[in-house]
């Protein structure tokens, strides 16, 4: 009798424990996480993580990295009230350039001069890829 | 695949720095048979005093710190082995289902954090910074190129170290340490009550479900706070139901101020609270006066030494810089005056409404001074309660910047540090209420 009711309690503590595992689990999208850390790399998620063009841009960033062969630091002005995302270029090379990244750059707000200095290379709504003119 | 391995294998690094053999555990807690989380908890402060001083010594172009780190890897790694064997031997090698249930807890979020990379706002201006300056092979000299060279680096060298001892070196397993710190004061502090596993783990459950959001680990320094602070508080505990009264100094004491150092070089306020949690203590009769005087000064040298090093390095000494610039005695009714304390006062109240956790411990200590009244804990935390509001008023009067955007971007971040001192609080109301035998009703 004691034994089974033993049994009982150990049964209904361990369906609690796997419970509030499933809750845990559900709760952090788990499995859908695994599945995009598995099928997604690292830079991907990253880039992900903000926004392409606003805030830190860092998905303009990675786009200039990758489709300029950038292997070196450049210059980044973000006109935004946001972090500077210079840090995404850490890991490069320091080089003297005569390129420049604007961020959040509006033609409206910010001054015009800014921009007529250079002649653009790429632009994606407020973020432009500049080469001094 | 990789990167997944590449988690759990972390985990294992993280636990092997943090090894403390028997030895240690021994000399520092007077704990001649301690479990693998016991070994953790003392492990990881000594893990954070370590790096400390080798951040000291580390140079620009040197790799010496990172030989020591890789003899003292190994020097631990060879402890556990020999533990293990030890145990074995002795038919005495047996599954901690607590430990696995933090390995599994710390795999969960970890995934949950490698899909939510986003480094917070200050993180990115200045923590990561920080971090920077050690990653691109600098030392602490270059830290005062950083911005906000008032603030102290412990938590970015950390994060440094963690993401270079990985094995794919991405900067975010350098805050899966925040991680493990987080998961790991959990555990300890729902062990200072005995109770059973299955009630450990449930406890353990409700506090990671209250505390856990992934946001936590996004860079910013007040998670490290916390845990050290919730360990900090679970020493004290241990201390004060050791013996009573405390006429002498023992080695519980070095434990206690290895923690109080690492704290004080995570974070510029982290000192305020040290002090809050000070003053709180020595209003406990049975520590003895001289006790109390060796204590106080210590965390002068602490603070002194810590004084000394930023001059050294030529860091800023200045208190949240640029925050009180413009505080003076002449003007100092357009800092203090009551519209200012009443909306101060409101953002306490609702952003302490949406701390879950810093709700429970205030309701479990209004319990407990009421129907618990015999229990020594009261006084001090009732105190240390007091004292941390008075400074989260204190320092939003005082501020330079406009006071509500202030209070929008800090106060839900300083009440989250701070209720790392009261977390203690839920299970000693635990305790109480099985005492009462409440349960025994239900």
């Amino acid at each position: 009798m004691t034994m089974s009711k033993n049994k009982q309690k150990n049964i209904f503590k361990t369906i609690i424990i796997i419970t509030l595992f499933l809750i845990t689990i559900k709760q952090t999208d788990f499995f859908k996480k695994t599945y995009f850390t598995l099928t997604r790399s690292y830079d991907y998620r990253l880039v992900n993580s903000y926004e392409f063009c606003g805030k830190e841009s860092i998905g303009f960033l990675d786009y200039i990295k990758t489709n300029f062969n950038i292997n070196y630091k450049l210059p980044i002005i973000n006109y935004a009230d946001s972090p500077n995302s210079s840090w995404y270029f850490d890991n490069l090379k320091k080089k003297n350039t005569n390129k420049i990244i604007f961020l959040n750059y509006n033609k409206n707000t910010n001054s015009s001069k800014d921009l007529e200095a250079y002649k653009i290379i790429y632009k994606h709504n407020d973020c432009y890829y500049l080469e001094k003119k | 695949m990789i990167e997944i391995i590449s988690i759990l294998i972390h985990f294992f690094i993280i636990m092997i720095f943090c090894y403390a053999p028997t030895s240690i555990c021994l000399l520092l807690k007077n704990n001649n048979n301690p479990d693998i989380l016991n070994r953790l908890e003392i492990g990881i402060v000594l893990n954070l005093f370590i790096l400390l001083v080798l951040s000291f010594i580390l140079r620009s172009g040197s790799n010496i710190i990172y030989y020591i780190l890789i003899i003292i890897f190994f020097n631990n790694f060879l402890f556990l082995l020999m533990d293990m064997f030890k145990k074995y031997k002795n038919k005495n090698l047996r599954i901690n289902y607590i430990f696995v249930f933090l390995i599994l807890l710390f795999f969960i979020f970890a995934i949950d954090l490698a899909n939510n990379l986003r480094i917070g706002w200050d993180a990115q201006n200045y923590w990561l910074a920080k971090k920077l300056v050690f990653t691109n092979g600098g030392d602490f000299f270059d830290l005062k190129n950083t911005p906000r060279d008032d603030y102290p680096y412990l938590g970015s060298f950390v994060w440094h170290i963690y993401s270079k001892f990985s094995l794919l070196g991405y900067e975010y397993f350098g805050r899966l340490f925040y991680l493990f710190l987080f998961l790991l004061s959990i555990f300890s502090i729902a062990s200072i009550i005995k109770i059973k596993t299955f009630e450990k783990i449930i406890l353990i459950f409700i506090l990671v479900f209250l505390i856990y959001k992934v946001e936590l680990f996004n860079g910013y320094q007040e998670i490290l706070n916390f845990s050290l602070l919730i360990l900090l508080t679970k020493i004290f505990y241990e201390i004060l139901t050791e013996k009573l009264p405390i006429k002498k100094f023992n080695n519980k004491f070095i434990y206690l101020f290895i923690l109080i150092n690492s704290i004080i070089w995570i974070k510029s306020e982290s000192t305020v609270l040290i002090m809050i949690f000070l003053l709180s203590i020595f209003l406990i009769k049975e520590i003895n006066f001289k006790i109390k005087i060796l204590m106080t000064l210590v965390f002068i040298f602490l603070i002194l030494n810590k004084f000394y090093i930023f001059s050294f390095i030529d860091l800023s000494h200045e208190i949240q810089k640029g925050n009180y610039e413009y505080f003076q005695i002449s003007n100092f009714f357009d800092f203090v005056n009551f519209s200012r304390v009443i909306l101060i006062t409101k953002y306490i109240f609702f952003y302490s409404l949406d701390n879950v956790v810093f709700l429970i411990t205030m309701i479990s200590l209004f319990i407990m001074k009421k129907y618990d009244k015999g229990n020594k804990f009261i006084l001090p935390f009732s105190s240390m309660f007091i004292l941390g509001l008075s400074f989260f008023i204190l320092a939003f009067l005082l501020t330079s910047f406009p006071l509500k955007w202030v209070l929008w971007l800090a106060m839900d971040r300083i009440i989250f540090e701070t209720s790392g001192m009261y977390i203690i609080l839920v299970p000693l109301f635990y305790d109480f209420l099985k005492r009462k035998k409440i349960f025994n009703n239900i």
